[in-house]
């Protein structure tokens, strides 16, 4: 059901970035002077196409909810472009922008903050229609609440109860079904399951996949947990410090990972298996996340690499074709692509 | 063999709310040798903080109490010991890594003096040798430049570090067992792997034993020797790292191994637990996992499994442990 | 806390409404200790009896509160006079009967202060959910002129306008709702500001959701729980204003009755009639109390009640 690695078969992307940029100003003192700026994302590149899923994978704090969030023009954009249907997202407005909030969805990870608590999961869920009025007739929406209800797995009497009363993962059923309520044909899933419980997660994760092919719908799917990212990403796009350092097809991108912060990401995660775990080779990764507000000069990743040279420092990477469907940002890369 | 470094019979904690009794840790028995790592995994209000902090007797009571059991410590039952020679044990004896670092280190002293007050407490030592070996332990967790660093304040320093700094606090009045409550939950792969690197480096220097609760099975099966499964309130399946990630015996550790994606394969699906954990208030008289349980049948829900052997090492609470994961 | 799915199998669809406040306040009353909530039934009990006697005074005595009778001049609590009529709380230097005249005093004070409270709070309310939701510049003014407020003795202000555009009791109550529109916005901005970067706030934008509707559906209802106690508070607060007003005779004009007014009448004669002043005083202090004790033990119920822990 779930055919993965389908490479994009129209040409034209549904969502595509162009060198987006997102800095948050610092303020200080009386007179809210701007003293320096976060550069949460600087300068994005990327094209998603209709149907497939994306990930997004990086440390804490490497700009992952900052881009998702960009995107949706849930912030204004410092710089670049953001066209969804081949409209600039962040100058549509009236008619158009009404149905890109209809097209474009989120779906949060906390799954408790992001619902209403005075409110029960039939308005909830039904809340999004009653904002775009459709449909109109309050019977109708009702119905199709039900329906959603229905289709995220919470048994019917769920409707009347509040956020409180529910465990994580139908609190995060109920986002889903809130997400899904317009049938939009994107959704930024902004770690959904990071909150919840193992068990749980996998629970999440397939009903995503499954609303995924019956509603042939766009994912950007978030994540900190590589093996998540993995299993649901038909493509992968590693972000450190506002960069996108690689992109490319998920297999592809755990079997032979060419940017060495994505090597050491992946080395990092503990696999569930003694017998493996206890053999495999560690790639170091010295030091912390440098601060966004004075990121390092040339390549981002030069101070914590192990392979950094002296020129790495000083030029910036492009975002290049090193292999069929994998893009990377390192100017060693080509030494070991082969 | 040597007797255990602490053993644990039977341990029962309770909180009495006023909407019920919440059996939180319900009858676990465990125990732990010297220089071994002890894993405890189990989903999210399975007991296994609680089961912790019971050792330590830091239960917050009321409404917790710890009705029955007895906690082994090198021949001596804890749960009988007077205050102050808890007091003596807790540092000295058995130290505690906490989840959340910030509200774990006191936001407005020093790094300096959070970590040399405990030595002063309970090591024969004068302050300059304290801040000496305060300088080596944050040496010893990777933080370099530890003289410069004693005097900055818990916010000066990121997640990472400040979960360093507890592990050095844990460490610092030479512990023979630490209690990790998911020491590295919050924190990122990269943080995770080089903070348990220096914790696996440091319980071999030192021959600490560690007791480590989680809910990571990678974490597990890299630094754990023994395994026990939790599952409300209750020890499901216990043995050897391999024994469990190779001959599962219980249905809930396989449910758990099968709903986890992994790196290294490849799954069209997952396969996860269908429902949710029993509530501790209102437990069912039969197998607690039977609801969720695939191969449920009859005796299940009548009567509650206990823990049987299934090899030297390795035991298991399921009426139908010998049918359960042979094939793998 | 996950709790165990009771079998609801009644099919019918109840009504989508958030739950009110007051069916929280009831639930926390039943589920809790009796102890802690002495305070809250009591003084609800006074509030309430207090409403209804300014609504219906006319139902607790038949006298006439305007009444001269020179000839009864202060006489003591108990006195009967000659039509066979007792009056409880004795008479004032005008012969008057203190027990109707508090009775009737008590419309007044509701009358103002009531709705000195719920037009301040409609404004408050208002200024504050915009300036908090919104910020900037409608944001910094109005603080700033909250700020000012909060520091310059009001009762001066009060004053100078009564005697400039006079005091009937319209011109009352909006020298009161003034006054009291300040506590709501200040609690309200902060409220808001505080649920403006929630997720669920987030969500709504993300679905494309008007400003209006952000504010009045979503931010709105969650910020009630503390405005409700300011509402106990303020109640108390701007009764007392009024009775000030009346004490220094720019508020409710003679004969109509005000507890203001009574204490200001009453006070030559402390020593010599000690009940003219006493019974005002006291149903001053008794119902200011009683609005203070509501408004702290609301706040005690509201937060844990709202988080949803049982
Ligand atoms: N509203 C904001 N104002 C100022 N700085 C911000 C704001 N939002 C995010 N940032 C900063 O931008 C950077 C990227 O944050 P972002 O939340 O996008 O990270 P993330 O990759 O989603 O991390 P996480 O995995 O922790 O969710 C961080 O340094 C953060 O501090
Ligand atoms: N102070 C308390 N009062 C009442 N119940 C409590 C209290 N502390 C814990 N519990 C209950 O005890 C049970 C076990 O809690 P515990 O913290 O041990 O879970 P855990 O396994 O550590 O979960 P997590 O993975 O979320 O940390 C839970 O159901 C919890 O609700
Ligand atoms: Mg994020
Ligand atoms: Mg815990």
């Amino acid at each position: 059901m779930t055919t993965k690695k389908q490479p994009p078969t129209n040409k034209t992307p549904l969502l595509e970035l162009r060198r987006v940029k997102k800095h948050f100003p610092v303020k200080r003192g009386l007179l809210n002077k701007t003293v320096a700026s976060v550069k949460a994302v600087d300068g994005v590149d990327l094209a998603v196409y209709g149907g497939e899923t994306v990930g997004l994978v990086g440390e804490s704090g490497c700009g992952k909810s900052t881009l998702g969030r960009t995107l949706l023009r849930l912030h204004p954009i410092t710089d670049g472009e953001v066209s969804f249907n081949q409209m600039d997202v962040h100058s549509i407005k009236g008619k158009d922008l009404k149905q890109f909030r209809r097209d474009a969805q989120l779906i949060f990870q906390d799954p408790y903050a992001s619902l209403n608590p005075r409110m029960t999961v039939g308005s909830i869920i039904e809340e999004p229609m009653v904002i775009h009025n459709d449909p109109a007739n309050k019977k109708e929406r009702q119905e199709w609440t039900a329906e959603l209800v229905k289709l995220v797995g919470l048994p019917e009497y769920m409707r009347h109860r509040y956020p409180h009363e529910l465990s994580g993962g139908q609190r995060q059923r109920v986002g889903v079904a809130r997400a899904i309520a317009l049938k939009p044909s994107l959704i930024v899933c902004d770690e959904p399951v990071s909150a919840l419980d193992v068990s749980i997660q996998a629970q999440v994760l397939n009903l995503l996949e499954d609303l995924k092919s019956e509603f042939n719908l766009t994912y950007i799917f978030i994540a900190h947990d590589l093996a998540v990212v993995k299993h649901i990403s038909d493509r992968v796009a590693v972000m450190y410090l506002g960069h996108i350092v690689e992109l490319a097809n998920s297999e592809d991108l755990y079997n032979k990972p060419l940017h060495p912060y994505t090597q050491a990401l992946l080395s990092a995660v503990p696999i569930p298996d003694p017998v493996l775990e206890r053999t495999r080779n560690r790639t170091a990764m010295e030091g912390e996340l440098p601060t966004p507000l004075n990121p390092p000069s040339g390549c981002v990743f030069h101070t914590r690499c192990p392979m950094a040279i002296d020129e790495c420092k000083v030029q910036v990477p492009e975002l290049k074709d090193m292999a069929a469907d994998h893009k990377v940002a390192c100017i060693r890369a080509h030494e070991w692509a082969k | 063999m040597q007797p255990p470094l602490l053993q644990i019979e039977d341990l029962k904690t309770y909180f009495y709310t006023s909407n019920g009794v919440v059996k939180a840790v319900d009858g676990i028995s465990y125990s732990v040798h010297e220089g071994e790592t002890v894993a405890i995994v189990g989903e999210s209000g399975c007991g296994k903080s609680v089961s912790a902090l019971s050792v330590m007797r830091l239960v917050p009571s009321p409404p917790g109490k710890t009705v029955n059991g007895k906690v082994i410590y090198q021949g001596n039952d804890i749960l009988k010991a007077s205050d102050s020679e808890m007091r003596k044990i807790r540092g000295k004896q058995i130290a505690m890594v906490f989840q959340d670092p910030m509200t774990s280190l006191n936001p407005v002293l020093t790094i300096k003096y959070q970590l040399v007050e405990p030595m002063k407490l309970h090591l024969n030592l004068t302050e300059a040798q304290c801040v000496d070996r305060a300088v080596e332990l944050l040496d010893l967790v990777g933080i370099s430049d530890g003289r410069k660093r004693l005097d900055d304040y818990p916010h000066q320093f990121s997640g990472g570090m400040r979960q360093r700094v507890m592990i050095a606090m844990a460490l610092s009045c030479d512990p023979k067992l630490i209690i990790a409550d998911e020491p590295t939950t919050n924190l990122d792969v990269t943080i995770q792997a080089q903070i348990l690197e220096v914790m696996e480096k440091v319980i071999e220097e030192t021959k600490t034993a560690m007791v480590i609760i989680t809910h990571n099975l990678g974490v597990v099966a890299r630094y754990a020797d023994t395994v026990n499964i939790m599952y409300a309130g209750k020890i499901v399946e216990s043995g050897t790292c391999e024994e469990i990630f190779k001959n599962v015996r219980h249905p809930y550790t396989e449910g758990l191994l099968q709903s986890v994606p992994r790196l290294d394969a490849r799954a069209e699906r997952l396969q996860p637990i269908p429902g949710l954990p029993p509530d501790l208030r209102n437990l069912p008289p039969g197998c607690r996992f039977a609801d969720r349980c695939k191969y449920v049948h009859a005796k299940c829900t009548e009567a509650m499994p206990e823990l049987e052997t299934v090899s030297d090492s390795h035991v298991s609470a399921c009426w139908i442990k010998d049918t359960i994961g042979v094939k793998s | 806390m996950i709790t165990k799915e009771t079998k609801n199998t009644t099919g019918e669809f109840k009504s989508l409404s958030p739950p009110s406040l007051l069916t929280r306040v009831i639930n926390s009353f039943i589920k809790g200790k009796i102890s802690g909530n002495i305070a809250f039934v009591v003084s609800l009990l006074v509030i309430f009896g207090f409403i209804l006697v300014a609504v219906a005074p006319q139902w607790f005595t038949m006298h006439d509160p305007t009444l001269n009778t020179l000839t009864d001049r202060h006489q003591e609590p108990g006195y009967i006079d000659k039509n066979g009529n007792s009056h409880f709380m004795g008479t004032d230097h005008l012969g008057r009967d203190v027990w109707s005249r508090l009775l009737w005093g008590a419309r007044a004070s509701l009358i103002v202060g009531g709705a000195g409270l719920l037009i301040g709070g409609t404004v408050g309310i208002f200024v504050g959910l915009l300036a908090g939701y919104r910020g900037g510049w409608f944001d910094r003014i109005a603080m700033r002129v909250v700020d000012a407020y909060l520091s310059f003795p009001y009762i001066l202000i009060a004053i100078v306008w009564a005697a400039l555009i006079g005091t009937d009791v319209a011109n009352l109550i909006i020298i009161v709702a003034v006054r009291g529109w300040v506590e709501f916005a200040r609690v309200t901005r902060g409220q808001a500001l505080a649920i403006r970067e929630r997720e669920y706030i987030t969500a709504i934008r993300a679905l494309g959701g008007s400003d209006i509707r952000i504010i009045l559906r979503h931010i709105l209802p969650n910020t009630m729980a503390p405005i409700l106690v300011v509402a106990g508070f303020q109640l108390g607060r701007l009764i007392l204003l009024e009775a000030t007003l009346s004490f220094l005779t720019i508020g409710i004009r003679p004969p109509t009755p005000a507890w203001g007014s009574m204490l200001a009448d009453a006070r030559p004669y402390l020593s010599k009639a000690w009940w003219t002043v006493l019974y005002p005083g006291l149903a001053l202090s008794l119902i200011v109390m009683a609005a203070n004790f509501l408004g702290d033990s609301l706040r005690d119920k509201m937060d844990p009640a709202l988080r949803g822990k049982e």
